[in-house]
């Protein structure tokens, strides 16, 4: 485990990563941009906080495979790392589990920052709603491990890719698709009988296969203090653990086949 | 005894729909304690030989056994200490991050791993930069850490892909000498280059190898031989010899080039004429007619 | 063969996992359907593919584009306190608003925004209530929706009976008989303008935003006015048994100090029905068609 600590060490170290960081900084923003609403305060600027702390963590978890497993390939690097005595699966996961911890931080960073920013916005207007704060940490959690599997997508493809370009707009493929999927299933299974056959056929292929991300999605919970059912949340993790266990064998397998020329 | 074993090697590569077959049942053995040379034109399958036994390519069919472990378990890499051609490092990781950080892996203890690397810093002149990241190095200095960085846990083979490219010729000369020191000492010692020179000064062996597999196994004495394709002779004053052409180099200095199965012959004359030498160098031959030879002997 | 005794292992593991996944995933799937995310809808807005693009940013972007809507039509208020209609993209802007709740239902400042701009000015009532049905199925604890429903029933459509099931369910909701008793009112009473007057009235004191507050403001004061003549219409009628003429003549017989201004600018008179007109035309705006839509002024 040592690729765990070294993710880590290296990426704080990194300039690009520190300028992604650096988003952060809109927290600031959201009880100034909260306030143009005009009754909704607290619910937007929970919202906004998710949100924020979503599209950092999608930033990451899209480049996380580039700058880890792609960079090392390309410039080389693994023929140092990898001929250390280590197994190829234990530098793999070692560099996947290193940049989670990475997301996980910026992750909490993020929810103190969003629990002020909050805080300050609700401090304006009364809502007619109580501030759920467990529902709230709940989300940054789930948006956590919904961007894990994205990583896990990121992984899997640096894990056979040569190109910069396969891992990244694959991902995002994926990512679209997967927040997509269980919209297109319910609409195309349910809402128009005249679809053909074959088209229920095939969404309901990849409504098996996507990544469901919709299932990592709190924020209404979160925002408009919707209790969460407790069946529900337990399910969803235990999607999160055997999807992403799929996703990264996957990519070990694909990678410990892998020639490094 | 064997510290590693090459056998039966072969690979083929898949680029853009072709097929190009780099290594072609190649069959070797170090011996522990050698030096051995891997010599070869670019293209030969040094590399992809290389990065075999380091588990980085898998060949199609064959093995590796690094000190009776098959190259494909991690443990069996314990004993090696490798620089790679080219070497590259992590950019955000200093010189002395490096070292610490391969020293981890290798699980040295702490406090022991810290003097080590200081004193490998020393060593190689780094000291100053050792604080510096790695992207700010030139070749040479890269070349260096990364050379420390594969001897720091003491490795008992030492497997090394064109280590000198890089280095200037002081460079090259205290490489060598190191080297020599690290096989004193009990380290294996397998490289591979496309150098002449480089290889023959202190190898105690030398394989040659050519479109994937071995062409020649030759000891030391044997690589200087037929590397070598004559002389050149300076001396103090021309003379009038048939079939030797002087050539003037300076005031006093003349030089003359025989082959080297007429060495004895001229020398022989020379001695007649009581002219003085002043020195005599081996001319040495392109490895591109090395090989040329070399078929042609088979 | 050591050579793939590695790969082996993760082969074994790969299969593993998707065979639990495969026995879990049915589970998943009802669990998922019952999510209030997907809730089914009958109303059919065009962003339906917006909203599966944006993924979890839909929220975001539906709360940003109720903003976008709120602060263009902040900076028309002067057109729209003078009536100006015409000069006011009102169909981009409501297509704004609806693609805003499509994405976020939940957004309480859109539907409330919704119900200001678009039925008293324009009267596209119908539009409105559809919006405000829509929010209802996920904000199902509102008690603000069924009321604005409920008064738009009334006192735009004037369809009674839903009108008192929205007051019902606004009753319930917030757990005050208000407006209950408002409907009551209205159906036993006949004031319609009282309606609108203490409609207003919860409106100023639930709206945070100055310029809007002034818009219902002014209409309020218009309402009061009408309300004042109306009441002296009723005086008249119960002393002298026959309607007046003439908005003077109220106040000759004493029954009004005097004839209040029209906020709008316009002046009040009385058409032959005895029916509180002016020349700004703010009441004509009242006659609703049934099908919700009022002639574009």
């Amino acid at each position: 485990m040592k690729f765990v600590a070294f993710t880590i060490k290296n990426v704080f170290r990194d300039r690009i990563f520190l300028m992604i960081l650096s988003f952060v900084f809109v927290y600031a923003a959201i009880p100034f941009f909260s306030y143009f609403s005009m009754r909704q305060l607290q619910e937007i600027s929970i919202t906004m906080s998710i949100s924020l702390n979503s599209f950092i963590l999608l930033i990451l978890s899209l480049f996380g495979s580039i700058y880890t497993i792609w960079r090392d390939i390309e410039r080389k690097y693994t023929f140092t790392t990898l001929s250390f005595p280590v197994t190829r699966i234990n530098y793999f996961i070692g560099r996947y589990i290193g940049f989670v911890s990475v997301l996980f931080f910026i992750t909490v960073i993020n929810l103190i920052l969003g629990l002020i920013a909050i805080k300050i916005s609700a401090g304006f207007y009364k809502s007619e709603l109580p501030i759920l704060w467990s529902n709230i940490a709940l989300a940054y959690f789930f948006s956590l491990l919904k961007y894990c599997i994205v990583l896990g997508f990121g992984f899997l493809f640096a894990s056979f890719s040569t190109s910069f370009f396969t891992p990244v707009f694959s991902t995002i493929a994926i990512f679209l698709a997967g927040n997509s999927i269980q919209g297109i299933y319910e609409y195309v299974l349910k809402e128009s009988e005249n679809s053909s056959a074959f088209l229920k056929w095939v969404v309901s292929i990849f409504y098996y296969i996507l990544p469901n991300l919709s299932a990592f999605d709190m924020t209404s919970y979160a925002a408009y203090s919707i209790n969460m059912n407790i069946k529900s949340v337990m399910f969803s993790i235990i999607y999160f653990v055997f999807y992403l266990s799929i996703v990264m064998t996957f990519a070990v397998l694909i990678f410990n086949r892998r020639d490094l020329k | 005894m064997e510290m590693l074993k090459i056998n039966n090697l072969h690979k083929t590569f898949k680029t853009k729909g072709k097929f190009v077959k780099a290594l072609d049942g190649i069959n070797f053995s170090v011996e522990k304690g050698e030096i051995l040379g891997f010599l070869g034109p670019n293209g030969a399958g040094k590399s992809t030989t290389i990065k075999t036994i380091m588990d980085l390519i898998r060949p199609d069919s064959g093995n590796v056994e690094i000190d009776d472990v098959d190259s494909r378990m991690p443990q069996a890499r314990i004993k090696i200490g490798f620089m790679p051609e080219n070497p590259q490092y992590y950019d955000t990781l200093t010189g002395y991050s490096l070292l610490m950080f391969t020293a981890s892996v290798f699980g040295m203890d702490k406090n022991f791993a810290i003097k080590k690397a200081w004193e490998l810093l020393e060593e190689f002149d780094l000291k100053e930069a050792a604080k510096r990241p790695i992207r700010n190095y030139s070749k040479g200095m890269i070349q260096r850490i990364g050379f420390a960085s594969a001897i720091i846990h003491n490795p008992e083979i030492l497997i090394l892909d064109e280590p000198m490219s890089g280095l200037d010729p002081m460079g090259r000369v205290l490489f060598k000498k190191k080297l020599k020191e690290l096989n004193e000492n009990g380290a294996t010692i397998f490289f591979s280059s496309h150098i002449i020179p480089d290889i023959e000064d202190i190898c105690s062996r030398v394989l040659i190898v050519n479109k994937g597999r071995v062409v020649a196994d030759l000891s030391r004495e044997e690589i200087k031989y037929s590397t070598t394709s004559g002389f050149n002779i300076i001396t103090k004053s021309a003379l009038d010899l048939q079939g030797v052409n002087f050539e003037k180099i300076s005031n006093d200095l003349f030089k003359s080039y025989c082959k080297k199965e007429q060495l004895i012959e001229l020398l022989e004359k020379i001695k007649e004429t009581k002219i003085e030498i002043v020195d005599i160098e081996p001319v040495k031959k392109d490895l591109e007619d090395i090989f040329v030879e070399i078929a042609g002997k088979k | 063969m050591i050579k793939d005794r590695y790969s082996l292992k993760i082969t074994f593991l790969l299969v593993l996992f998707a065979l639990i996944l495969a026995l879990f995933y049915p589970h998943f799937k009802n669990d998922m359907m019952q999510r209030p995310l997907f809730e089914k809808l009958g109303y059919t807005p065009q962003g339906k593919l917006y909203k599966s693009a944006l993924g979890e940013f839909r929220w975001f972007v539906g709360s940003y584009l109720s903003f976008k809507s709120i602060i263009y039509y902040g900076g028309n208020i002067d057109k729209i306190s003078k009536r100006r209609f015409k000069e006011v993209e009102y169909y981009n802007l409501y297509r704004t608003l609806e693609t805003s709740i499509l994405l976020n239902p939940y957004n309480e400042d859109a539907y409330y925004f919704a119900q200001g701009a678009f039925t008293w000015d324009i009267g596209r009532v119908k539009e409105v209530n559809s919006l405000l049905e829509y929010v209802f199925k996920y904000r199902t604890w509102d008690f603000k929706i069924p009321y604005f429903l409920g008064f738009n029933y009334a006192y735009f459509l004037k369809d009674y009976n839903r009108a008192a099931k929205y007051y019902q369910k606004a009753s319930e909701l917030s757990g005050s008989p208000l407006f209950t008793n408002l409907a009551a009112r209205y159906f036993y009473e006949g004031g319609q303008t009282e309606l609108g007057i203490a409609h207003l009235k919860a409106m100023i004191k639930m709206t945070r935003k100055e310029n809007i507050k002034k818009v219902y403001e002014k209409r309020l004061k218009s309402l009061e006015a009408i309300n004042e003549i109306e009441k002296a219409i009723e005086a008249y009628k119960g002393k002298y048994g026959k309607l007046p003429e003439d908005i003077n003549d109220l106040v000759k017989s004493g029954f009004i100090d005097n004839i209040p201004d029209d906020p709008y600018g316009g002046k009040f008179y009385l058409d032959k029905d005895a029916k509180v007109r002016t020349t700004s035309k703010l009441t004509e705006e009242k006659e609703v068609k049934k099908d919700g839509n009022a002639e574009n002024k």
